[in-house]
């Protein structure tokens, strides 16, 4: 973000990008001080947003940082005026121990859903199943009406999840919507998995993480956290 | 006698950005930098290597999207736009840098390849550089693949196999029409895969595709020749190959990798932070007061602190640029050496990287590209291939299921899933979902309510690119992203909801057509279920 760019803005509109970029007490600043934090907020926040950017992510957002200065946008943003006609739930993998989840009511279990959440009786029923031994169990989580997204961890790898979405009544659980499927992925190889042992240097060098600098082992950090399972057991060291 | 070889993967996309009016969005010059840092550069060294009858093979992917873009008409006349003005702020730059005959050097040279680059693409390309690309396919010296037609990420679309299919169907009709050839490979954007996407694949007679290292780890078994040879997908007779993540380091990494050399220019540092409005002229600053990046930029990648910063001097990046292409080659001839120990068949090197790291980012990475093919071409130990032609040389004949993976932060989805934009997923399914409606409620129009149909499954695709969320997340253009994403979504539901209604809004329908304008051929009943 340039000066320049912060000194065409009127008062109230600076005002406006520092309540975006989450400054308190803006509206005390002087003009030149508010201006000072705006930088600082949009600096810090780039810089926060960079730091654990692994170095594909950081050349795919090179390739669009063609900007001396962030998009400000003063407008008050449009919403999108869609129906949704009938209840669904989605979830979505964010990695091996988070999901996304969202749903939607459509206007008959509109109704329902308000007066289940009214008694806490509406809720996400999380279905988990074991891929390897076919175990099967579930958890509930209770929401509110008016929430429609949740981010869910997920207690295990290597199971399949879905959800329901339930209004748990006293004649019985009525479900409104039932999501798609997920796997959560092993953050670990199936070889070991399955008991086998891998020998610790040859795997290094075969997945790629060897070599990266001379006499580089390939455990220290890089930006996958692929070698985060050597620390296994099961890994035994090369000669 | 190669005893490992090489597959250089050069990944091309853009987001589809075209604004109704000429300045209206600075982002269309997303595409204009890429054209005139990256492309025309990268073409003019690929023509000269070709005359020199060096031997080179590039595997490039062209989404779908960028080659609409370049084969436009009008954006073609609006990139001729801002070489002018940008010729014409080099004149002004030459005049104003006169007394510092470092920076006028570099004015001069700037200057004269954005000269170079008008020449080039109205003289030899005739406005559309594809035929470049095409001409260097036909001689054998790159293979051109392709990937979704909007670039979505894959793994969000699981639950949507039609979908996922028409993405499939209408990137292959695009490449088809604008290459003249049927795509062999698949890119999957971010890498991102899931299982099934392999069956999808097959039906489209693709053979290989690509994968982070993820999906061979954490597959079924580790691979008996680990990332380094293609597996075969489960039952699907397609190939995966797996990336390279250390050869990635030494090309991608600020930090760790040549581009960060002091002695190569640095990016950020442009005279469009620094100078008037008025001298920079309206298509640097925008009538908001934002800026643009001009392209003349004057220093080095001598110090994070500006006043300890060098003028960049391009005389001495020579010999810096050899280095690194020979040091390149010597870590991956080092590779082979060590991997020989362990496979049972030459040990292929997956190097993919976004095309735009070359030129447009990394300066020197053009002539750094040059010198490693240079270097290659005279060497018989590390081969550059082709990996249809690897597939053939070697029976590869292990099969593997993969796991889910992408080349995001930490192997997995939340550079494209995060609080900042999970909101667009509701919309893109509802839309997803809306168009396979409308795919069955008409299944046979014609005349207007076709056309409204088939530009409905345009919008439905350009909201479903992963390059919106990201953008988001990485908070650089998140307005201008989110926007994209409720036009894409706005204008699909007005469609539906006129269809409903039995009408169609003609006037505004031409005018949608106009802006969304690309895959002209589209079908709509490719969303059929």
């Amino acid at each position: 973000m340039t000066k320049n760019r912060l000194q065409s803005l009127s008062l109230s509109d600076l005002i406006t990008v520092a309540q975006q970029q989450g400054i308190i007490n803006c509206e005390e600043m002087e003009r030149e001080d508010l201006i000072d934090s705006i930088i600082d907020a949009f600096e810090e926040s780039r810089l926060e947003k960079q730091e654990d950017d692994n170095w594909t992510i950081q050349s795919i957002c090179r390739k669009y940082d063609i900007f001396q200065d962030e998009e400000i946008s003063l407008e008050k943003e449009s919403e999108i005026s869609d129906h949704f006609n009938a209840s669904k739930v989605e979830i979505l993998l964010v990695n091996p121990l988070m999901a996304f989840v969202f749903w939607e009511y459509g206007e008959s279990a509109r109704e329902m859903a308000q007066k289940c959440s009214r008694h806490n009786n509406l809720l996400l029923r999380v279905h988990e199943k074991n891929i390897s031994d076919g175990k099967e169990g579930f958890f509930d989580i209770p929401v509110k009406f008016e929430e429609n997204k949740w981010y869910i961890n997920l207690p295990s790898n290597g199971c399949e999840y879905y959800i329901e979405l339930i209004c748990h009544l006293a004649s019985g659980d009525k479900v409104l919507a039932v999501s798609n499927r997920i796997e959560s992925p092993l953050k670990i190889t199936r070889d070991i998995v399955r008991g086998e042992s891998i020998n610790r240097s040859d795997f290094l060098v075969l997945a790629g993480v060897y070599g990266f600098y001379d006499d580089d082992d390939g455990s220290g950090d890089n930006s996958q956290k692929i070698v985060s399972f050597l620390n296994t057991g099961s890994i035994r060291e090369g000669d | 006698m190669a005893k490992g070889y090489l597959i250089f993967e050069l990944n091309c996309h853009l987001p589809f950005v075209k604004s109704s009016r000429p300045g209206e969005y600075p982002e269309e010059n997303w595409l204009n930098d890429a054209i005139s840092n990256t492309y025309l550069p990268l073409l003019r060294t690929m023509r000269r290597l070709d005359t020199k009858s060096v031997p080179f093979k590039l595997t490039f992917t062209i989404s779908p999207t960028l080659a609409s873009m370049l084969a436009d008409t009008i954006l073609q006349e609006r990139f001729v736009s801002y070489l002018d003005s940008r010729i014409a702020l080099g004149e002004k730059e030459v005049e104003r840098t006169a007394s510092e005959p470092d920076k006028n050097k570099l004015a001069k040279m700037y200057l004269e390849t954005l000269l170079q680059n008008k020449t080039d693409f109205i003289s030899l390309y005739g406005m559309n550089i594809l035929d470049g690309f095409n001409e260097l396919q036909k001689n054998g010296k790159i293979n051109i693949i392709t990937t979704f037609a909007t670039h979505c990420f894959l793994p969000f679309f699981q639950s949507y196999k039609g979908t996922v299919e028409a993405q499939v169907y209408t990137a292959i009709a695009t490449h088809t029409t604008m290459f003249n050839s049927t795509p062999k490979g698949f890119w999957l954007p971010e890498l991102g895969y899931r299982t099934g996407i392999e069956d999808v694949l097959s039906k489209f007679k693709i053979d290989y595709f690509f994968t982070a290292i993820h999906a061979f780890l954490f597959g079924s078994k580790v691979p008996s020749n680990g990332i380094y040879a293609p597996v075969q997908v489960g039952k699907s007779g397609v190939f995966a190959f797996c990336r390279d993540l250390a050869s990635s380091m030494y090309v991608l990494s600020q930090e760790e990798g040549y581009p960060g050399d002091f002695a190569y220019r640095e990016y950020s540092h442009d005279i469009s932070g620094e100078l008037d409005a008025e001298y920079l002229g309206r298509d640097i600053v925008y009538p908001d007061g934002s800026r643009v990046n001009s392209g003349f930029k004057y220093y080095s990648n001598t110090d994070s602190y500006r006043d300890a910063k060098q003028v960049y001097d391009p005389g001495k990046v020579d010999d810096v640029i050899k280095s690194h292409a020979e040091n390149f080659i010597y870590n991956l001839k080092k590779r082979v050496k060590k991997l020989l120990r362990y496979t049972d068949k030459p040990p292929v090197i997956v190097c993919p990287y976004d095309a735009q790291v070359f030129g447009h980012w990394w300066f020197e990475g053009i002539d750094w590209l040059e010198t490693v093919l240079k270097e290659l071409a005279a060497d018989d130990e590390l081969v550059l291939i082709y990996p249809e032609e690897y597939l053939a040389k070697n029976k590869c004949e292990e099969k593997i299921s993969l796991s889910f993976s992408s080349c995001g932060n930490g192997g997995y989805s939340g550079d494209w899933l995060n609080g900042s934009h999970d909101w667009i997923y509701r919309h893109i399914y509802s839309i997803t979902d809306k168009m396979t409606e409308l795919a069955n409620r008409f299944p046979d129009e014609g005349g207007l309510k076709r056309r409204a149909l088939n530009h409905a499954a345009r919008e439905a695709l350009l909201a479903q690119a992963s390059d919106w969320p990201f953008i988001m997340k990485s908070g650089i253009a998140a307005p201008f992203a989110a926007k994209q994403v409720k036009e894409h979504v706005s204008n699909f539901l007005k469609i539906y909801n006129d269809l409903s209604g039995n009408s169609v809004d003609t006037e505004w329908l031409t005018t949608i057509e106009r802006k969304n304008s690309l895959f002209p051929d589209i079908d709509y009943h490719i969303f059929k279920g």
